[in-house]
């Protein structure tokens, strides 16, 4: 037996592999279970919550490694998630890097054209203000939240959700790895994971496959881990194993777990309710019947004038043809005139969202156009009201639209109309939710219709609080829309403060993107405003409506399509509008709670209304930064940056001083029995950091007389050999005082030396002044070995 | 001070000794210590190791009462206890001490006797005084046992059981001198055998005296926790059939009194407990036999368990 101890040394490389082996089990373990939960998830940031399971994975492995105490390490947990999902999951990280970018340019050209010192930098201020300006909207966008869910009201907002999600995600993936390396199980280990996505999956009734990967992921982990523990307590009591063990006994675990995992998803899957569950699904489906309508992007729609019979055949009564035989060849042909009461009202009042000409709107988003969910047709007589008048601000306008050619089939109207003097048929998806008014095909016509005038303040003060059937209609996103679309969202919006101020984000975005009529047809297979924004670039109105209002649902703001025609130009003699065929559009229409519909125009050819002057200070964040003027503005938020940067260094130094000063207090004022269990642990901790091994059973002579030896063997430059040695003395002196003061309950024996306090004050610098050189010792050891070519360096550590 | 006397009197006993025996101080001290403890050792070794002269240096030394005997399977109890004889003369038993009735007895070889003579020895051991034919004779004080066992050879012996093992208050091992010690010896041994020139230094009468004031040295509530915390350790440890029983804690808890007072010292420190932990337990304990086959030994375990064992430092 002995001889095939000497023979076997035990493996040390082994039990690393194991460990790496549990780290990886983790990983995967942790990236199912992030995978559950995001199934379920309305657009889940699926990179930022992969690598976040990744760096909080590591560092509560590091952290356990590292043996920190646990409330250190919670903390640390908690504020690097913290700052990680607010960088990473608000979207700031693209700002974090053009900065990094822009320092380290500025540096460059501060090394190399020193004579262009003092450089401006006002610019990279700016940015760094905006950077923690976006920081604290975001964690107060996320506190509202958590408050108004508190509060108990349902509030959809993607950003706290992503946030809230990637916290967590980040947390249990922490306690997972701080917990396999510091309690050594596997099961508490996993315990949150688990939880989390069981009650996730069970909260949104979904298909619980990933619960059957984390079960047997458990099995997997509590092999490992239970084999590797095995692992060192033969190491520590220097039994011999086989090194192949550990991988045969791992992969017999591997082919048991997946065993029962497939035996549980058989089992389960055998279910009765399920299988009826998914028929009655199957009838579900084939009822829900969705009118095809409209726009489809122009591209087939538009191009072809006729009507579509398939429309007509689906909902009776309701034109397909909403744009009165309009094309994309857009010329200048009049289509209509419009004549209106108390036009300059409009104008010079406060009314400033621009007129449109409205006719259709739409909810449903197809991948490739728009339709209107189902829709209920009621009967009008002349002047009967679709719909009371507004109780928000508005404006009443009393229109009479003539034809300039063909007949006119649908109400077009500024806003949204409240009556026609004509038999009307009006097609609602939901009370107050109308899609079109339809009219027997006619001349001329007079309407009446209302325009929302809200100020912006006011718009943002609205909230979240959207009915049943805003959010039922305009929220949703295709499944399948492609991820950079929600991320290019997320990133847009993450730290604008209301849905007003993402609206105008996202707007402002789109109408930096070039307008074109001659763009290709989209690939079939293809999401469209996937193309437009990434691949395209390129588009027209409908292309930057659909984006717009796809970008917005994904930020969580409700926004639907609404077709029509643009004012016109207004004819001074005539006090009429003309409406040409080039003025045929589509536009966003965004819904605010307790206003109404607002209309917004991401094409950039067009005008969009003008925002109040508070308005401008948001919008200009998101402009280039060659557009921002250095002025008085800018010095003081320099100063102000300086001050705050001075200010948090001068509150940490008070604050460590303070400390520090508490501390000596404490340890004078200690008894002495006290101050040596402090003073001796302290000695500890000093001689750790300088190297020496670990002590734990070692007695206070003992450890002393290690320490020293130690101490005395370390080669360092001349004129730290006294250091050294009296070093060494003052060590033996307290270690003598502290194993007396221990021991001794005789105390008129112990006094015959100065007090603890005073010669662990003497002792300490010594120490630290050892360990400085230490640190450069090794420090130009590494140097010597690194910058000298040749052979290495061999580093006598013995006088 | 009466611990100065207790550190005098270790500082001559082992300088004298060390004169017979070169290079095995620890040993001396052990013997001691377990002189001071009242208490019985015993020795396991190869023959030829210097047993039966460190006895012999030891008694020399502080003029004590020496005797020795060889245990043999046919050793009845009464050669060792004495035995009552009719004296014709005065018509009445008489009673004939055997070589229990000294200061310091060599029990050599004690394995190779019958359980009854060990049980016999034993019994002496742990009462201080024998019975033979209804009669009670106390023994004399001091009385230390000395008892050696040969751990290489096993036929024809009768091993001690472990309620036996237990009585003994240390086991020390000598093991064989170093190089440059086994040379000493050789030169010092050339012309004379030094213990015959070895005289005593000092009194043997008062080792009752000193006994008595080694149980006055101070042990601290932290180090008597330190100690019931290794005793429960051995009594968990998953290697150790049997852990040390409660007479191990307080052969621990003496044997540190008696090395602190002869350091010269009034109160146990850690470095007493660790130094004679082993001695005190090792034999007390009895291993599983897979970790018998493994090659571990209790000392092994002991020291693992001191190796990891938190001490206690300073108070609240």
């Amino acid at each position: 037996l002995a001889e095939y101890r000497l023979n076997h040394p035990i493996s040390k490389i082994s039990g690393r592999r194991e460990r790496l082996t549990i780290l990886a089990a983790l990983f995967i373990f942790l990236t199912i279970a992030a995978a559950g939960i995001t199934s379920v998830l309305i657009n889940p940031d699926w990179s930022m919550l992969w690598r976040g399971l990744l760096f909080g994975l590591l560092l509560g492995w590091g952290l356990a490694k590292l043996k920190q105490k646990g409330w250190v390490s919670g903390l640390l947990i908690v504020i690097t998630g913290y700052l990680y999902t607010l960088l990473f999951g608000g979207g700031l990280e693209q700002k974090i890097y053009s900065l990094l970018e822009q320092f380290t340019a500025g540096f460059s050209r501060y090394v190399f054209f020193p004579e262009d010192y003092p450089a401006d930098i006002s610019l990279l201020e700016q940015q760094i203000l905006e950077l923690a300006n976006r920081g604290v909207v975001l964690s107060e966008r996320v506190g509202n939240w958590i408050w108004t869910l508190v509060a108990g009201r349902a509030e959809y907002d993607p950003i706290s959700t992503a946030l809230i999600w990637g916290f967590i995600l980040w947390l249990v993936a922490a306690w997972a790895g701080w917990v396999a390396v510091r309690y050594r199980n596997p099961l508490l280990a996993v315990l949150p994971g688990v939880l989390l996505s069981v009650s996730t999956l069970t909260y949104s009734q979904s298909v619980p496959f990933t619960v059957y990967l984390l079960l047997g992921l458990t099995l997997l982990l509590m092999a490992f881990v239970h084999y590797e523990r095995r692992e060192e307590k033969w190491d520590e009591a220097q039994i011999a194993y086989p090194s192949k063990k550990g991988l045969q006994i791992n992969s017999a675990a591997l082919l048991l777990a997946i065993g029962l995992v497939i035996f549980a998803s058989i089992l389960s899957s055998l279910s009765l309710p399920r299988i009826l569950e998914w028929v009655s699904s199957l009838r579900e489906n084939a009822l829900v019947q969705e009118v095809n309508l409209g726009d489809s992007f122009g591209i087939q729609a538009k191009i072809t004038p006729t009507p579509d019979p398939f429309i007509d055949s689906r909902s009776p009564g309701l034109p397909r043809e909403m744009l009165i035989g309009s094309g994309p060849e857009l010329s200048k042909r009049p289509m209509m005139t419009v004549e209106i009461e108390a036009f300059p009202q409009i104008f010079s009042g406060q009314a400033v969202i621009p007129i449109y000409w409205k006719s259709h709107t739409y909810d449903a988003y197809t991948g490739h156009g728009w339709q209107t969910s189902k829709t209920t047709l009621d009967e009008y007589q002349p002047n009967q009201q679709f719909q009371p008048e507004g109780e928000s601000d508005h404006i009443v306008i009393n229109q009479i639209v003539r034809s300039a050619g063909n007949e006119i089939r649908s109400l077009f109207a500024a806003g949204d109309p409240i009556s026609i003097n004509q038999t009307s048929t009006a097609a609602w998806r939901s009370p107050g939710d109308l899609f079109g008014v339809q009219i027997n095909p006619t001349q001329t016509y007079g309407a009446q219709s209302q325009v929302l005038s809200p100020d912006a303040e006011s718009l943002r003060k609205t909230g979240q609080q959207y009915p049943e059937w805003v959010r039922k209609h305009y929220l949703p996103i295709p499944e399948d829309l492609p991820g950079r679309v929600n991320k290019l969202a997320l990133q847009l919006t993450a730290s604008e403060p209301t849905p007003y101020d993402r609206t105008r984000a996202v707007e402002s975005y789109l109408r930096s993107i070039p307008y074109s009529l001659d763009v290709p047809h989209p690939p079939p297979d293809q999401d469209l405003v996937d193309y437009f924004l990434f691949d395209l670039r390129l588009g027209y109105c409908d292309y930057y409506a659909s984006a717009m209002v796809i970008l917005l649902r994904s930020a969580g703001v409700p926004a639907r399509i609404a077709t029509g025609y643009a004012s016109g130009t207004y004819n001074l003699n005539t006090k009429r509008f003309m409406v040409t065929e080039a003025d045929a559009h589509t536009w966003a229409e965004v819904y605010f709670p307790g206003v109404g519909w607002i209309p917004f125009e991401p094409t950039g050819s067009r005008p969009t209304w003008e925002p109040t002057q508070t308005d401008l200070m948001s919008l200009n964040t998101d402009q280039q930064p060659s557009e921002i003027v250095p002025g008085q503005n800018n010095q003081k938020a320099i100063a102000w940056f300086w001050y705050s940067i001075i200010g948090v260094f001068a509150l940490l130094s008070v604050l460590s001083l303070a400390f520090m000063v508490y501390d000596e207090l404490r340890l004078y004022s200690l008894p002495e029995p006290a101050a040596a269990a402090e003073i001796y642990s302290r000695l500890k901790k000093y001689s750790m950091y300088l190297g020496v091994p670990d002590s734990t059973g070692k007695t206070p002579y003992e450890f002393a007389a290690l320490f020293t030896s130690y101490l005395l063997q370390l080669t360092w430059g001349r004129g730290a050999s006294n250091l050294r040695l009296t070093t060494t003395m003052y060590i033996e002196t307290i270690i003598d005082r502290i194993v007396k003061v221990s021991y001794n309950p005789n105390p008129s024996q112990i006094s015959d030396s100065p007090g603890l306090y005073h010669q662990w004050r003497t002792l300490r610098w010594r120490l630290r002044a050892l360990w400085l050189q230490d640190k450069f010792d090794r420090w130009r050891d590494w140097t010597g070995r690194v910058l000298k070519p040749g052979p290495r360096r061999i580093v006598a550590r013995s006088d | 001070m009466e611990f100065e006397s207790i550190q005098d009197f270790y500082q001559k006993v082992i300088t004298n000794v060390e004169k017979v025996i070169v290079g095995k101080r620890s040993t001396i001290e052990m013997l001691i210590v377990a002189l001071l403890c009242e208490g019985h050792v015993l020795i396991e070794d190869v023959p030829g190791t210097g047993k039966t002269m460190l006895a012999r240096a030891i008694a020399k030394s502080t003029n004590l009462d020496y005797k020795r005997m060889q245990f043999t399977p046919d050793l009845l109890p009464n050669d060792v206890t004495g035995v009552s004889i009719f004296n014709q003369k005065e018509r009445q038993f008489e009673f004939r001490p055997g070589p229990v009735f000294t200061n310091i007895l060599l029990a050599d070889e004690i394995n190779r006797a019958t359980p009854r003579s060990q049980s016999a020895l034993l019994e002496a051991m742990g009462e201080g005084q024998v019975t033979v034919d209804g009669q009670t004779y106390p023994l004399s004080r001091p009385f230390m046992v000395l008892a050696t066992q040969n751990p290489i050879e096993y036929e024809g012996t009768f091993p001690l059981p472990e309620a036996q093992m237990d009585r003994f208050l240390l086991r020390v091992h000598i093991g064989y001198p170093d190089f440059a010690d086994e040379d000493r010896m050789m030169q010092m041994q050339q012309l004379t055998h030094p213990i015959d020139t070895l005289t005593d230094v000092v009194d043997g009468n008062q080792i009752p005296e000193l006994q008595i004031h080694v149980r006055q040295v101070h042990v601290v509530e932290s180090m008597r926790s330190y100690i019931l915390e290794l005793i429960n350790q051995t009594r968990a440890h998953p290697s150790l059939e049997l852990g040390a029983s409660p007479r191990g804690s307080l052969a621990v808890f003496r044997t540190s009194q008696a090395r602190a007072a002869i350091h010269g010292r009034d109160y146990v420190i850690p470095d007493d407990i660790k130094y004679m932990a082993p001695a005190c337990l090792a034999h007390r304990m009895k291993m599983n036999p897979q970790n018998i086959l493994q090659g571990q030994s209790p000392t092994e375990v002991i020291y693992e368990i001191l190796k990891h064992l938190k001490i206690p430092v300073g108070g609240e």
